[in-house]
């Protein structure tokens, strides 16, 4: 047992490693002792076994106690398993423990692959399941020379590797977190949930970099279930914060906007007042809000809203907003929303200048562009168009990972620099663009999409897809939206299949403006086909590949994209490149099951014709004569040796003695005369086909 | 005891009969496995990793490919018949049978199986070699112990999966009594004395050999002129007498207890060599040495008052 818990013991560092990388330097000791102690022999038997077991366990609770803030964050959890792990290996004795350290191994290697994504992670797995295979067979198998256990796991992972890459392109991929279909369904996910987070609600300042902030963050904001088919994704914006002061950095609402008072006097009180209000209205959706607690009065309704809810109103500019603060409850709220709409009659000077104000000595050259625009242009339509075209020609980028240096001229800089940045930047420039133009606008917070949980109706937003977007004032018109975003980066067509065919994809202010975008996209287009992020890192992962053989980036950039961001979209990429046009997760689990099944198939066929070919030539002729014989009536029983069976042919059936005794002769000689003679074997086999086609 | 009581059932011929079917389940460790797919499952939709995805795959592929592995195992294999040589009430008996590795690969972790029996350990066999397994089995009780099926197991490679053949059955072994008791062995007060056949008398006939006859029996004069042996006949001699072993000479009661003693009795006579007879109500054994007598003796103390209930299965 000894050898073999040494792989064991290999397995586990291996599989440990990425994470003694990235935890506390106690982790690795705690780690080094206990691999160490399972060796101490009788030292580690006994009290004092136990004794030093129960230390450096206390001494990894310390270490946790002392290196986190939360005894249940993530890493902190991943030190203690790593410990308790360590430490069950130095007592491990029998088969079970060994067992049950490998598969902590597995467990060990899949959080590390959660933190590390890139291919040097996926060879690192390659590498751990060989070892698990190899310690596998070393523990069921004692005394196994290495040289035969590395044959043999190899031998299995080579095998096993077809099946796995069938298995990873074909199987039905459902996205996001599981417990977001508990929570789509009303299971109480919420309790598990981490709440300290929960006062999003409250901030009134969308400050630069503040929604790549927001977008680090995984929490839930809002499920909502649809009626009916649930929209496109880039459709659905769910109206938040709406901000119309900007003072050359941060956007900001006003002091006391929150007072309740003042809301309720603004607010949309009636139908008719909302209906007034809002001129167009198209695509209607009807869908159940549920909002998570954040703190503030956001339900963050779908943008625009028909009609309030019992306990939220509808205020001024169409947000739906709750009357009390949602601080621990979750309210649940039947909406109807248009997708398509304009809305506003006229703005009060006021207002319009609220929503051309400038703060003076900032942004020189976006002020400058927007007058010339002005100059160029009459209606603000036009204007619109020209900021679009405008956007779509100047080569902008969207990083939302890229942060611009705060200060002043931000989004000059921005602008006609730097030309890649976060939503908020692009947002923000479009609308001062159009305000220095003379177009009233105004940015609105909130999100936009959300992840469509798979076969059915829910919808849940998380902070990772906050948003922001611009919405300019045409007199006639109202408020009409603008996104920015949908210029120069195009969100991916999306299957039409779960959507009502009457909805065109975009709103209706976009689809006027789209053709003069579309047509200068097309070199844009390219970095969203792989994943910024992901080019950042794949020189993390091959750092010599730059510069020894460019091809090889190219090839690492292709793997990254086909091995770790594999998506449904590629699975479904794949199958139209087998021919399969319409496809679904059936489709995809029917190739995977038939494929798998063939292939162990193959395997299964290749294991028989080497066994069959292995087996006793001899007896089988033999058997065959012995089969024969019996057919014509003389079996031979079991016990009646072969010199026996002969004399009884001969006497029973004289006319087949001569055959039979050279066939018998020869079957005695090499089953008992002298060594091994392949020429007599052949000779023998000769003889009783002869013989079989004789009778 | 020299010779072997061996009652041979026919098993699986390698050729010529019907290829038992093998079956397949999983072990304990694959059902560990299992949940640990499972994590992994969960882990990879959760996060939408594709690496724990890959990961994942490739521990089911693994196992896939595993479960092939051992299934070939318990191929080309052929078992010989189980063998098993009676024993006292209280001991193990011990059943051993011939295995051979018929195929061109070699077979690893082989394992005999049966419910109430403890198997030896895990044997790998190289190809064309030969091995004896064995297994033990409790013999708390006189009589007979039933026939139990048997089953090759290997778990080989991965420990996930557990292939199974049967491997024919046990066959029924006989359980003499616990040789146990303290009375000394019965001076002959009997007046019958017994004849002692080994005591040479006067020459009366010569027959062809047969197995088992005593080698000082052997004529060899005869072999040298007919190169076929012959055995010399006496007549005996009235020497020496024979112990009687007396169901009514036991002390005590208890059936189970007569018999041990009784047993200890034929084994101590035939220790010293003396020839004796045994006398059961309803059995009677006329006296007699050597090994052949002691079998008789010891089945019939062996299966006294059973045979009723027994017969049928020992057929």
């Amino acid at each position: 047992m000894n050898r073999s818990s040494s792989w064991v013991l290999l397995t586990l560092i291996l599989a440990a490693l990425p994470s003694f990388i990235r935890l506390p330097w106690w982790v690795a000791a705690v780690a080094v002792v206990g691999g160490a102690w399972h060796y101490a022999g009788k030292y580690r038997r006994g009290w004092y076994g136990r004794g030093l077991n129960l230390m450096l366990l206390a001494g990894a609770i310390g270490g946790v106690w002392y290196s986190f803030e939360s005894w249940f964050s993530g890493e902190a959890v991943l030190s203690f398993f790593i410990t308790v792990v360590f430490l069950k290996w130095s007592e491990a004795r029998t088969r079970r423990d060994f067992l049950l350290l490998i598969f902590a191994a597995v467990i060990l290697a899949a959080v590390g692959a959660l933190y590390f994504e890139s291919l040097l992670n996926l060879a690192h797995m390659l590498v751990v399941i060989f070892a698990l295979t190899l310690s596998l067979i070393a523990i069921h198998m004692e005394g196994a020379r290495p040289v035969f256990l590395l044959r043999r796991a190899g031998l299995l992972v080579v095998l096993g590797l077809p099946l796995m890459l069938l298995l990873f392109l074909t199987f039905p991929r459902i996205p996001g977190p599981l417990w977001d279909i508990g929570l789509a369904f009303g299971l109480p996910v919420k309790a598990l949930m981490d709440r300290g987070a929960g006062d999003h609600g409250n901030s009134t300042v969308l400050e630069p970099g503040g929604i790549q902030r927001a977008q680090q963050n995984n929490d839930n904001v809002l499920v909502a279930e649809f009626e009916g088919a649930v929209p496109f994704k880039s459709r659905m914006y769910w109206r938040g914060p709406v901000f119309w002061d900007y003072d050359g950095e941060n956007w900001s609402l006003p002091d006391g906007w929150d007072d309740r008072n003042r809301l309720m006097k603004t607010a949309i009180r009636s139908k008719a007042q909302l209906d007034r209000l809002i001129h167009t209205k198209e695509t209607p959706v009807r869908y159940t809000l549920r909002v998570m607690p954040n703190g503030g009065r956001w339900l963050y309704g779908l943008d625009a809203p028909a009609a309030a809810a019992p306990e939220s109103f509808i205020s001024e500019d169409l947000q739906l907003l709750s009357i009390r603060r949602i601080d621990d409850q979750e309210p649940k709220l039947q909406m109807l929303a248009y997708l398509d709409y304009s809305a506003g009659n006229e703005l009060t000077p006021e207002q319009r200048s609220r929503a051309l104000a400038w703060p003076e000595g900032s942004n020189a050259r976006l002020r400058a562009l927007g007058r010339q625009l002005a100059a160029e242009h009459h209606s603000a339509g036009e204007i619109i168009h020209a900021v679009y075209t405008r956007l779509a020609s100047s080569g902008f980028r969207f990083d939302p990972t890229h942060v611009i240096e705060p200060g002043a001229d931000l989004l000059d800089r921005f602008f006609f620099d730097e030309k890649r940045g976060g939503v908020e930047y692009l947002a923000g420039a479009a609308a001062m663009l159009m305000r220095a133009a003379g177009v009233p606008s105004r940015l609105v917070n909130g999100y936009r999409g959300g992840t469509i949980i798979a076969l059915t109706n829910f919808v849940i937003v998380k902070r990772t897809d906050t948003h922001a977007w611009v919405e300019a004032w045409q007199d006639g018109k109202g408020w009409g939206r603008v996104e920015p975003l949908d210029i120069i980066a195009p969100p991916p067509e999306e299957k039409s299949a779960a959507v009502k065919p009457k909805e065109t994809p975009q709103s209706a202010t976009v689809v006027e403006m789209k053709p003069a975008g579309q047509s200068e996209q097309q070199p844009t287009e390219q970095p969203r086909q792989d994943k910024p992020a992901a080019k950042a890192k794949t020189p993390a992962a091959r750092p010599d590949a730059g510069w020894s053989l460019p091809d090889w980036a190219l090839v690492f950039t292709r793997m990254q994209k086909w091995v770790i961001n594999y998506n449904p979209d590629r699975q479904m990429e794949l199958l139209k490149g087998v021919g399969l046009q319409q496809s679904n997760w059936v489709d995809l689990l029917i190739g995977g099951v038939s494929g798998v099944a063939g292939l162990l198939t193959v395997y299964g066929l290749v294991a028989w014709v080497r066994g069959r070919r292995a087996v006793d030539r001899v007896g089988r002729s033999w058997a065959q004569f012995c089969r024969r014989m019996a057919r014509e009536g003389i079996a031979r029983s079991d016990q009646e040796c072969p010199r026996d069976y002969l004399a009884r042919i001969c006497r029973e059936r004289p006319d087949l003695t001569s055959a039979a005794e050279d066939v018998v002769g020869r079957y005695i000689d090499i089953r008992y005369g002298g060594g091994p003679d392949p020429e007599a074997v052949r000779l023998f086999r000769r003889q009783i086909q002869r013989f079989l086609s004789m009778t | 005891m020299a010779s072997i009581l061996s009652l041979s059932i026919p098993l699986k011929r390698p050729f010529g009969g019907r290829i038992k079917k093998m079956r397949m389940r999983l072990a304990p460790a694959g059902w560990g496995f299992l949940g640990l797919i499972g994590c992994g499952f969960l882990l990879s939709i959760n996060f939408s990793n594709n690496l724990i995805f890959a990961m994942t795959f490739l521990l089911i592929a693994i196992a896939l490919a595993g479960w092939y592995f051992t299934r070939v195992n318990l191929g080309g294999l052929a078992p010989a018949d189980w063998r098993a040589e009676p024993v006292f009430a209280g001991q193990q008996a011990v059943f051993r049978l011939q295995v051979e590795n018929r195929a061109a690969q070699a077979r690893h972790g082989l394992r005999m199986h049966a419910s109430g029996a403890q198997g030896g350990g895990e044997v790998s066999l190289a190809p064309g070699e030969r091995a004896e397994m064995a297994l033990r089995r409790p013999a708390p009780r006189r009589g007979r112990l039933p026939r139990l099926a048997v089953a090759m197991h290997s778990v080989f490679p991965l420990g996930l999966f557990e292939a199974r053949l049967g491997a024919g059955e046990l066959p029924v072994c006989l359980v003499y009594p616990a040789p146990l008791g303290a009375q000394p062995l019965p001076d002959q007060q009997s007046n019958r004395n017994a004849h002692q056949w080994r005591e040479s008398g006067s020459y009366t006939d010569m027959r062809r050999y047969a197995p088992g006859d005593p080698l000082s029996r052997i004529s060899w004069k005869a072999l040298a002129r007919f190169d076929e042996l012959y055995t010399k006949e006496f007549d005996g001699a009235q020497g020496q007498a024979a112990l009687w072993l007396r169901w009514s000479d036991v002390r005590g009661s208890a059936v189970e207890d007569k018999l041990s003693q009784l047993c200890r009795w034929v084994l101590d006579a035939h220790r010293l060599g003396r020839e004796y007879g045994l006398e059961l109500p309803g059995t009677v054994i006329a006296p007699a040495g050597e090994e052949p007598h002691l079998r008789r003796c010891l089945e019939a103390l062996a299966l006294y008052g059973l045979e009723e209930t027994t017969g049928e299965q020992a057929a």
